[in-house]
């Protein structure tokens, strides 16, 4: 259901307006609870019991009753006390209910956690309550704490650096509260699992209180299953899909797609590729034609030339990134640097040539599309909406046989693409309006998205996803 | 905004008076009863901000006095203050009528001759939401503030009308439907 045009009509109130009635509040005394009346059938209950407990009592003290008789009669006594004066109890009452934060995939935890792994998770909880209490950094988005009024705490999102941009971008947007969150990158200091999990002893309470635990994290990789399952059961960790991040490479129609593969790409476009005479080394990209990256691409006399945005601006970044990154893990020496050696990795894997066969040529598509129409063998980098735009007149490129599409994008068939994840536990989010704000802005500020670099190539989810997504989140 | 939780174990919502904390309560459902009242009686009268913020304030009021009466054993304290909200508006519907305020399809055949402010007042998306929904009965009127001015969920508003929690989504769905088709199609004539 598509109500966004409904949504956007709430605005906050006046801050002053807060403030004065907040103070005015603050200056009631709480009043005493007016006395509830005595109904008649609470009394009948009461005397009932009285009644039953008075005889129970009498008979166990009279000598000579026997022991299954004492039973049988302290019985309806122990069941009224039980059930009447105490109240139900079911079975669950001491069980943690979760109130999920969004629609979300959870892994199949293996059970109910132990009664101790419970009670000691509760015990850390409270230590755990302030491992994430910064200082607000509101003063600095206006929203600084007002006197009387007492904000919710700041929560901390820790964003990978593949996905900071955006969450940078999607924080700026806020319609509200960004001064409840605070945005780091993630440095690799904390991983996935310390937001996930809570320590069961107070020494490891101790060292997780040493650094701050974020309450939601934003990745552009999707946590596999088996590291949920490590994840503490009751902290309900939630997975929230935010959108993709996806370029297209398009031509003029006069030649149809040109079909390529992740590998082709990258031997097309890096500065440095693989030397296939000595395993393990690099040397100056010399390709020139497709047919010298990939013999199976037909006319083979068809020069490499990619128009797309500058290599130094933010969506040349990102463009270099899903551009090369795919064909540059299909070496797995290469991979193998992601881990043991990330700079020499980037360098590789994130350098486009800058001799000419690839021509920087405006931040976004709509500067070269009516050149790539004149120059038919040429390919143009695009965002998916700029290419929506420009579609009559140009055609994708599928990679590894798969056509850029929401769908190819969601199940990882298209290398030029990444999903944006978000993770966190309503433990974690308490009592915070920021969380849903800044979700809402990750994945609904779309019109920002054609216009602004920093917000270059993000893709958001189709809008009966979105809207289904957002229901799920609001309700 | 979720409810979430104050103490391990139970939303904050459903936690007994002596447990609440009342500052994040505050902060949540302040500026949900405040866009709760402008959804409501944006449609009343023209310079309604600040009966808005004086309901929102009679609301806080009338519910801080009684909050030692809350039960948080028969409902949660968010529909615990909207039914509050809505005694609130109706009181001021009453006496709306008995002083005479124009209602906003009158309203909007004055505009013409009205202030600059007035104009800006009936141009805003707000009072176009106010247009479209002016000949819906009563009961629509109050789902859709409840629904896109308190950000309740459905299960809140069934609470809080008297509906069934499916019948809410229903007839939300045909609301938002419908209220959409002529949205767009005032935009259009408007742009034409």
């Amino acid at each position: 259901m598509n109500d966004d045009f409904l949504q956007r009509l709430r605005k906050p109130p006046p801050p002053e307006f807060l403030d004065k009635l907040k103070a005015r509040l603050d200056r009631q005394p709480l009043p005493p609870p007016q006395p509830r009346r005595f109904a008649f059938s609470r009394g009948m209950v009461l005397g009932f019991v009285l009644g039953v407990a008075a005889i129970a009592i009498a008979v166990t003290s009279i000598p000579g009753v026997s022991g299954s008789l004492r039973a049988l009669l302290q019985a309806p006594g122990r069941f009224v006390a039980r059930h009447w004066l105490y109240g139900p109890r079911t079975q669950d009452s001491n069980q943690h209910k979760v109130v999920p934060l969004g629609p979300v995939w959870l892994p199949e935890h293996p059970g109910r956690p132990p009664d101790r792994q419970v009670a000691a998770a509760s015990a850390s909880f409270k230590a755990q309550a302030g491992d994430h209490s910064h200082e607000t950094n509101a003063a600095a988005n206006g929203t600084a704490p007002r006197p009387g009024i007492q904000p919710p705490t700041t929560l901390l999102i820790v964003a990978s650096q593949t996905a900071l941009t955006h969450a940078t971008y999607a924080l700026e947007h806020m319609d509200c509260c960004s001064g409840y969150l605070k945005l780091e990158p993630d440095t690799g200091a904390v991983p996935f699992e310390k937001m996930c999990t809570l320590p069961t002893t107070a020494a490891a309470a101790a060292i997780a209180n040493a650094t701050p635990t974020p309450a939601a994290m934003e990745l552009s990789r999707r946590i596999p299953p088996e590291e949920m399952r490590n994840c503490t059961p009751i902290l309900k960790t939630v997975e929230l899909k935010l959108g993709y991040q996806a370029i297209v490479l398009g031509r003029a129609k006069l030649y149809g797609p040109l079909r390529l593969t992740r590998r082709s790409v990258f031997l097309a476009l890096a500065k440095r590729i693989p030397d296939p005479n000595h395993s393990g080394a690099l040397m100056d990209n010399p390709n020139t034609t497709w047919s010298q990256v990939d013999p199976a691409i037909p006319y083979e006399s068809d020069r490499i030339q990619v128009f797309g945005p500058p290599p130094g601006s933010v969506p040349g970044k990102l463009a270099a990134q899903l551009l090369l990154e795919a064909g540059c893990n299909s070496y797995p020496w290469i991979a193998a640097l992601h881990d043991r050696d990330p700079d020499r990795y980037r360098e590789i894997c994130t350098t486009l040539r800058d001799d000419g066969a690839y021509t920087p040529a405006g931040v976004s598509g709509w500067a070269y599309a009516d050149e790539l129409v004149g120059n038919p063998t040429a390919l143009g980098v695009f965002s998916t909406d700029e290419f929506a735009a420009v579609k009559d007149k140009l055609s994708a490129s599928p990679l590894d046989g798969a056509e850029p599409s929401p769908a190819s994008f969601a199940s990882g068939g298209y290398p030029a693409s990444r999903t944006f994840y978000l993770y966190t536990t309503p433990y974690r989010a308490r009592n915070n309006p920021g969380l849903v704000a800044f979700v809402r802005s990750n994945m609904e500020q779309t019109n920002f998205y054609s216009n602004d670099p920093n917000g270059w190539g993000f893709t958001p989810l189709d809008p009966a996803e979105r809207a289904a997504a957002m229901k799920d989140l609001t309700n | 905004m979720v409810v979430q939780q104050a103490v391990p174990g139970r939303p904050m919502d459903r936690l007994s008076t002596d447990e609440l904390e009342w500052d994040a309560l505050y902060a949540d459902l302040a500026p949900r009863v405040y866009n709760y009242f402008r959804f409501r009686i944006s449609r009343y009268r023209m310079g309604s901000e600040a009966d808005v913020e004086e309901l929102t304030s009679r609301t806080f009021e009338r519910a801080w006095r009684a909050r030692g009466n809350y039960r948080h054993d028969i409902a949660g304290f968010s529909t615990w203050l909207f039914k509050i909200a809505q005694n609130v508006g109706l009181d001021y519907h009453s006496q709306s009528r008995e002083r005479g305020h124009l209602p906003l399809d009158a309203a909007i055949d004055v505009a013409v001759d009205g202030t600059p402010e007035l104009h800006a007042e009936l141009g805003s998306d707000l009072a176009r939401l106010a247009t479209l929904t002016a000949s819906l009965p009563e009961r629509e009127r109050e789902l859709i503030a409840l629904k896109y001015g308190a950000s309740l969920n459905n299960r809140m508003i069934a609470g809080l009308t008297g509906l069934s929690e499916s019948n809410v989504g229903t007839l939300l769905h045909r609301l938002v439907r419908t209220l959409r088709a002529q949205w767009h199609e005032q935009a259009s004539a408007r742009d034409e």
